[in-house]
């Protein structure tokens, strides 16, 4: 930005947009947990003990997993795509009013608020990732993923999905209150449809054709298919969430046009 | 340079519409000093809000040439449970200039000194408008937007904020809006009365003053 007027020496100013994508990461690194007493621990603690809990109790339900595979890691892999989807939605349907005042630093924009709170998310699934499964690979003696390459797809499109679906939400959310309390509703069915304490194949025709249609289960298999070694699914089209995520990206952005230009809850962002 | 063209602006709830600014067209021009008086509820934040562009019209267009500050005054992009100094660098990286450059400048013009280390929580309210003054103040503009000035903490430091804005002045424009005619005398030379979301063009700061009114508790539907 280029000014006629005096400024302090070194002040000129001039950002970009990975600058300010950066700022806000960095703002909501400093404040999501401000005040408790592990800080930013939390993003990563949260997860994983959210992870465990459920290894644990398939364990304590007596289930086993329906691959030659200990328990935990197979649990792992069917919750950690699930685990960076919500997080990812819960982290971006807070970003809009959390950053609310941001915009008063233009060009940075609602858009940008809502990439750098989805980005924060990726990385720190990301980490827990790598920890989780490293870990319990450690802890039982399993063997590394046969295909990383397909390991890391999958996350990356389940964050794609994740990422579109929050930013046509957190929009629909500066529209309408009523979608914030909606979603929790609309989205916790994915939890049972979704494969994360089965595989494909154990289900019957018609229920393997109706929980086609979930996403996350695409996801789930084709991180399962890179993980172990001659496993194959008959859900794991990874274009399918792919194309889902990119559809409602594109509604994201035609709705923000919209929001921009109505403005009901007073402009301020 | 700022112009506003046929700008309305209205608030809405479930049941009512709300008119907030009604028809203003207004032109702050290079080097021009534009305030405007307006009493509590007048619609002088939203004025400087559409001014600033962090927020748009319902009706009429408004145009900007060069680099338009934002609302200097308010304070309420302060993150209460970061520090000062952390605020600061996010303000740094937001606007795209050196963090140390701009925490000296702040840490220099505020005299706020070690309070900056602490979460802006606890801060006094007129050490946080200190913080947010500077902060708005240590970057060029082209045209300055103010929403009024905060108390600050007394006179002392009050001029010294003053005195930097008419530093400023000399290479850019200003838009003031307050409810202070001092401050309306002694900065601008063009006057304006913002009564019930309606501008009215004033011949002076006291012109200003009586033509605007009291318009706490009523909106027109």
């Amino acid at each position: 930005m280029i000014s006629t007027g005096p400024a302090p020496a070194g002040l000129q100013h001039g950002s970009t947009i990975v600058g300010r994508v950066h700022a806000l990461m960095l703002r909501e690194q400093r404040t999501r947990f401000a005040g408790s007493i592990f800080g930013y621990g939390w993003a990563y603690f949260t997860p994983i003990a959210w992870i465990v809990t459920i290894a644990l109790f398939f364990d304590f339900l007596g289930r086993t997993s329906p691959l030659l595979v200990p328990t935990p890691i197979f649990v792992a892999t069917g919750i950690l795509p699930y685990v960076l989807f919500r997080q990812t939605l819960t982290s971006m349907m807070r970003a809009p009013k959390a950053n609310r005042f941001m915009v008063y630093f233009r060009p940075t924009s609602l858009s940008e608020t809502l990439l750098a709170s989805g980005l924060l998310e990726l990385m720190n699934m990301l980490i827990v990732a790598f920890t989780l499964l490293t870990t319990i690979s450690l802890m039982y003696g399993v063997a590394p993923p046969d295909s990383l390459f397909k390991v890391v797809i999958a996350l990356l499109v389940t964050w794609c999905f994740a990422f579109g679906f929050g930013r046509f939400f957190g929009i629909c959310g500066r529209l309408s209150p009523t979608f914030e309390r909606v979603l929790p509703i609309l989205i916790r069915p994915l939890f049972w449809v979704s494969g994360i304490f089965y595989i494909a194949s154990e289900l019957p025709g018609p229920a393997q054709s109706l929980f086609w249609f979930s996403p996350l289960f695409h996801t789930i298999e084709y991180l399962r298919e890179g993980f172990f070694l001659g496993f194959s699914s008959p859900i794991s089209a990874i274009g399918y969430p792919m194309s889902l995520g990119l559809g409602f990206l594109l509604g994201s952005i035609a709705l923000e046009n919209y929001w921009l230009r109505s403005r009901p809850d007073r402009g301020v962002l | 340079m700022i112009v506003f063209s046929n700008v309305s602006r209205f608030h809405r709830n479930e049941r009512k519409v709300a008119v907030v600014l009604r028809d203003i067209s207004l032109v702050v021009p290079p080097g021009g000093r534009v305030g405007i008086f307006g009493s509590y509820g007048a619609g002088k934040s939203t004025l400087a809000r559409l001014a600033s562009k962090v927020e748009y019209p319902d009706e009429g267009t408004i145009t900007q040439v060069g680099h338009v500050s934002w609302p200097i005054g308010f304070s309420g992009f302060l993150q209460k449970e970061m520090t000062g100094a952390d605020n600061i660098r996010t303000v740094a990286g937001l606007m795209g200039c050196n963090s140390r450059k701009l925490f000296a400048y702040v840490t220099a013009f505020t005299g706020l000194g070690t309070i900056l280390d602490f979460r802006v929580g606890t801060y006094a309210a007129f050490e946080r408008d200190r913080l947010a003054v500077a902060l708005a103040l240590a970057f060029p503009a082209d045209t300055y937007v103010m929403d009024g000035l905060p108390g600050l903490g007394g006179t002392e430091f009050q001029s010294r904020c003053l005195g930097e804005l008419d530093k400023r002045l000399r290479h850019a424009s200003l838009l003031l809006l307050s409810r202070n005619r001092r401050h309306l005398e002694s900065l601008c030379d063009t006057f304006f009365a913002l009564n019930d979301g309606v501008l009215l063009a004033a011949a002076s700061a006291d012109h200003a003053e009586a033509l605007s009114m009291p318009v706490i508790g009523e909106r027109t539907a």
